[in-house]
């Protein structure tokens, strides 16, 4: 009985995950924009000891140098605090173009009143990888 | 559930719950859990975690070492808690990448579909390796019926699929070194990794050679239109066993497959000569018309703690069909045991009147000792076997301890009847068959 119990509650969840990832997946790859992981590399951690700079354009330059155990964030307007993780934000190793529609809804980098070093807590920036 | 299982479990538990003790203590804890991202996100994180723990957990269930079946009470058991656990395993292990996705849907599904395909990212598509195979070998071990020496080789490639999983425990987190889930991540991970491989690599490389596998030889053979009752004498030393313990046997015989497989032993505790009851169930047992008297067997074992002597007293044996074969040899002991003061009573039913095992010798025992009542039951001629029946002429106690060995039905059937009845199931003992 238990392993019927089993067979009946891992056959459910299997099903549920077919339905949920295959549903995903397929609405995902109709919406038409190429979104591959390799062109969505804020999917990616950024790789360690290399910085990269993110030019959200028009608004700021960012650098995240990560060469350190904590990872800096500097913007051409000096050091600033992040309000919010970069999730949406397109990261790429060298200089990237921002996609336009994403800066104008979600900016990521707010002016600081004053300029100061910010060291972020790592899981701030963790929201740009994949696990 | 006996309070030995209960230990074994509270045991698998705890240890599967270390990584969210260790998430909340050392790690981010709730700081983290700010809004439906980060909540997701953990959630997503954490699922592995405790899934890969389970994962890790379900190869050192499976290396049959002694002092595992002691804490469950029992080698069935411990195979009950080893397929709960991997199912439990597949389940967290599943809404790992659904809970990473989750905060990146609706807004923005083509994100989340490219989350969840392969790329070239290799840390990740080592995690999506592992999730395929680990749903597809569990697929086939609940949902098919493959031959068990078949079964048994595909299940072993979990071991790989483990492997593949940790490469992305560790390189998933590897490209992001100072971000750590909770401080000590790759100790932890460590630390999982070596416990999956132990188990793996002991039940695959190390048991075969550091068990010792007695070397007996068929002595007789009788066959029935339905059964094998077969007989084997040692070479050399005999192993040691309880009547009511099972063993792993390994015909060394051209027509048959050298996998071993678990038989009850029917004979009585440290007998010379163990006798084992086959029924033609299924592809392997049906070949086993071509055994000769004098082939060789290997036998690993005993396993078990199906035994009596365990328990109190006051007991009923209820045995379906095949499942005689363990009350086989406990009948045996109990007609030499002076320290019994209680009435056994045995109910064995079976379909027809030919399909009996072992009629005779129970009816001689019970003639011979009032320790022991037998009763036959005919099932197609008398009905299906109830509590309210066995209560009847074995009468009522909650003290009672209940035995019952035979096909899942019919002891489901009557486990489900003696709660009802008020019975406690840590006074029910059960004998588990399938290990798959």
């Amino acid at each position: 009985m238990r392993f019927k119990k089993l067979k009946t509650t891992v056959g459910i969840f299997m099903i549920l995950f077919i339905i949920i990832v295959g549903t995903t997946i397929a609405i995902g790859l109709l919406s038409g924009s190429d979104n591959s992981i390799q062109s969505n590399p804020a999917l990616m951690p950024p790789q360690d000891n290399k910085k990269i700079i993110l030019q959200t354009t028009p608004v700021y330059n960012a650098t995240i140098d990560n060469t350190t155990n904590n990872t800096n964030i500097t913007t051409d307007h000096g050091n600033k605090n992040l309000t919010q993780p970069v999730v949406n934000t397109t990261v790429n190793q060298g200089v990237q173009q921002a996609p336009q529609s994403v800066i104008q809804s979600q900016p990521i980098v707010q002016p600081a009143p004053q300029p100061q070093p910010i060291v972020q807590p790592v899981r701030q920036v963790r929201r740009t990888r994949a696990s | 559930m006996n309070i030995k299982t209960v230990v074994g479990w509270s045991i698998l538990l705890i240890i599967s719950a270390i990584p969210v003790f260790l998430w909340l203590y050392l790690g981010p804890g709730t700081a983290d859990l700010t809004d439906y991202g980060s909540i997701t996100h953990s959630l997503g994180e954490l699922f592995a975690l405790v899934g890969a723990t389970m994962f890790a957990l379900t190869f050192i269930l499976s290396t049959r070492i002694d002092f595992i079946e002691d804490i469950f009470g029992g080698l069935d058991k411990v195979y009950i808690a080893h397929g709960i656990l991997g199912g439990t395993a597949l389940i967290l292990l599943l809404f790992h990448p659904i809970f990473l996705v989750l905060r990146f849907i609706p807004a923005n599904m083509p994100l989340a579909a490219s989350y969840l395909l392969p790329s070239s990212y290799w840390e990740v598509n080592f995690g999506i390796i592992a999730l395929i195979g680990i749903l597809g070998l569990i697929f086939v071990t609940l949902f098919t019926k493959l031959k068990y020496n078949r079964w048994k080789f595909t299940h072993e490639f979990l071991g790989l699929i483990f492997a593949v999983a940790i490469l992305h425990i560790f390189l998933v987190k590897g490209t992001v070194a100072s971000d750590y889930i909770f401080n000590g991540y790759y100790v932890y991970a460590s630390i999982v990794a070596l416990i999956g491989f132990s188990g793996f690599a002991y039940s695959l490389f190390v048991k075969g050679r550091l068990m010792k596998n007695a070397v007996y030889k068929i002595s007789n053979i009788k066959t029935t239109k339905d059964f094998f009752e077969i007989s084997m004498v040692p070479e050399n030393k005999p192993i040691s066993y309880k009547s009511g313990q099972f063993i792993f046997v390994r015909f060394f015989n051209e027509n048959l497959s050298n996998e071993s497989h678990p038989f009850s032993i029917a004979s009585k505790s440290n007998h010379n000569t163990i006798k084992i009851v086959v029924k033609k169930l299924g592809d392997y047992t049906s070949r086993m018309e071509s055994l000769h008297v004098g082939d060789k067997v290997a036998i690993e074992g005993p396993y078990g703690r199906f035994n009596y002597k365990n328990y109190g007293h006051d007991q009923v044996w209820i045995a379906g069909g095949i499942g005689i074969t363990p009350f086989l040899g406990m009948v045996q002991d109990l007609s030499d045991d002076k320290t019994l003061n209680d009435k056994v009573y045995l109910y064995y039913s079976a379909k027809t009147d030919t399909e009996f095992i072992g009629f005779d010798l129970l009816k001689d025992i019970a003639s011979k000792t009032n320790k022991f009542n037998f009763t036959p039951w005919n099932s197609s001629k008398q009905g299906y076997i109830t509590a309210g029946k066995i209560f009847d002429a074995a009468g009522k106690s909650r003290n009672k301890e209940f035995f019952l060995c035979g096909p899942p039905q019919f002891k489901n059937s009557i486990i489900n009847d003696l709660l009802r009845s008020g019975i406690a199931e840590s006074h029910i003992h059960e004998e588990v068959f399938d290990f798959r």
